[in-house]
């Protein structure tokens, strides 16, 4: 458990290394999460220990958004007269966004099927 | 009185009240047949809401006090990689269904949320920071800052765009027949980012790998392409 956490926080550190020596606008831990698929890839696969530090972690993705998602009630009254607005286009906009991706992969995977 | 007071500014308490609200939505989203309206990222933010509201914690204290639990995103985000490389056989197959999904539903996304608040005559900063919508709240806020948006707004656009999409998802899948699970997850992981991927994780694990695969790939085409397209118009 603890090193598998390990194994991640140095993936982790060295996604925000690069990120930083070349600038690059993506936040360290993606970075991080490439080159540990890349290792993964070179190595035949994660052990034991890490297969499961990162399925407890998997399984806790949403609480650990929580204390951010909490932000959305109390942000600055400098926005409140935008509020409207812009609550109107994320819901629609990710309503439409949802269909139109569906629809499309949905497309593109028959496409590729009757392909074969 | 004082107690209560005491509790209140406890380090303990905001940390201590997460894990008891996400713990409660969770018992309630589960014994409910897990309904998406009942999810626990929407059921356990109603009493941290209360909590902070009713009470004199601020904010600033509540999240400070949660930090551990917020920095966890990052090795989670890192963990995604394990998912990855054991459903590389069933992903290969996909590789440019995925490419020109990524392409097509990517640029829908924020291209939508910006047309239906320019419609609406919102300001071109709230319309930059529309754009960032379904990335990743770390990328959209490093984003929004770069293209001319306001990056706290990004953080809540963000979140609304994750619980948003989470919950209407499946439920929108099922009246368009998106049966395959892959399509489902790639979905989610596309427009409703972690907490999307979070929801298709429940759905399984392949719907999740193929979430975690879309939050990455919208996360790094977003922030690689987004500056270049502001900076052309």
């Amino acid at each position: 458990m603890l090193f598998g956490f390990i194994i991640l926080l140095l993936f982790q550190l060295l996604g925000e290394l690069i990120t930083q020596w070349y600038l690059l606008p993506v936040p360290g831990a993606v970075v991080g999460m490439f080159l540990l698929f890349i290792v993964l890839l070179l190595t035949g696969g994660p052990g034991k220990i890490l297969t499961s530090t990162s399925e407890l972690l998997i399984r806790y993705l949403a609480l650990f958004f929580l204390p951010a998602g909490v932000g959305i009630f109390f942000m600055d009254g400098q926005l409140s007269n935008h509020w409207l607005t812009v609550i109107y286009a994320a819901v629609f906009g990710t309503l439409g966004a949802i269909i139109f991706t569906s629809l499309c992969m949905k497309f593109f995977i028959r496409q590729k099927t009757e392909q074969n | 009185m004082e107690i209560i007071q005491q509790a209140i500014h406890s380090p303990i308490l905001p940390l201590a009240a997460t894990l008891a609200c996400f713990h409660l939505g969770y018992l309630l989203y589960t014994k409910t047949g897990r309904i998406s309206l009942f999810h626990p990222v929407l059921i356990g933010a109603i009493p941290l809401w209360a909590l902070i509201h009713y009470t004199d914690l601020s904010y600033q204290a509540y999240f400070a006090g949660n930090n551990f639990l917020h920095f966890l995103l990052g090795p989670a985000t890192v963990a995604l990689a394990i998912p990855l490389y054991q459903q590389l056989q069933n992903i290969r197959a996909l590789a440019l269904p995925i490419l020109f999904t990524l392409i097509l539903g990517g640029g829908f996304a924020a291209i939508s949320a910006v047309a239906i608040g320019w419609q609406l005559g919102a300001d071109e900063n709230i319309l930059l920071t529309l754009a960032t919508k379904s990335v990743t709240t770390p990328i959209a806020m490093g984003l929004s800052e770069k293209i001319g948006g306001i990056p706290a707004l990004a953080a809540g656009i963000v979140a609304i765009t994750g619980v948003i999409g989470a919950i209407t998802g499946p439920v929108i899948f099922k009246l368009f027949a998106i049966k395959d699970e892959r399509i489902q997850g790639f979905t989610l992981g596309l427009t409703a980012h972690a907490v999307g991927t979070a929801r298709a994780f429940e759905i399984s694990p392949i719907a999740g790998t193929m979430a975690g695969l879309g939050l990455s790939l919208t996360g790094a085409t977003t922030a690689l392409i987004l500056p270049f397209v502001i900076r052309a118009l």
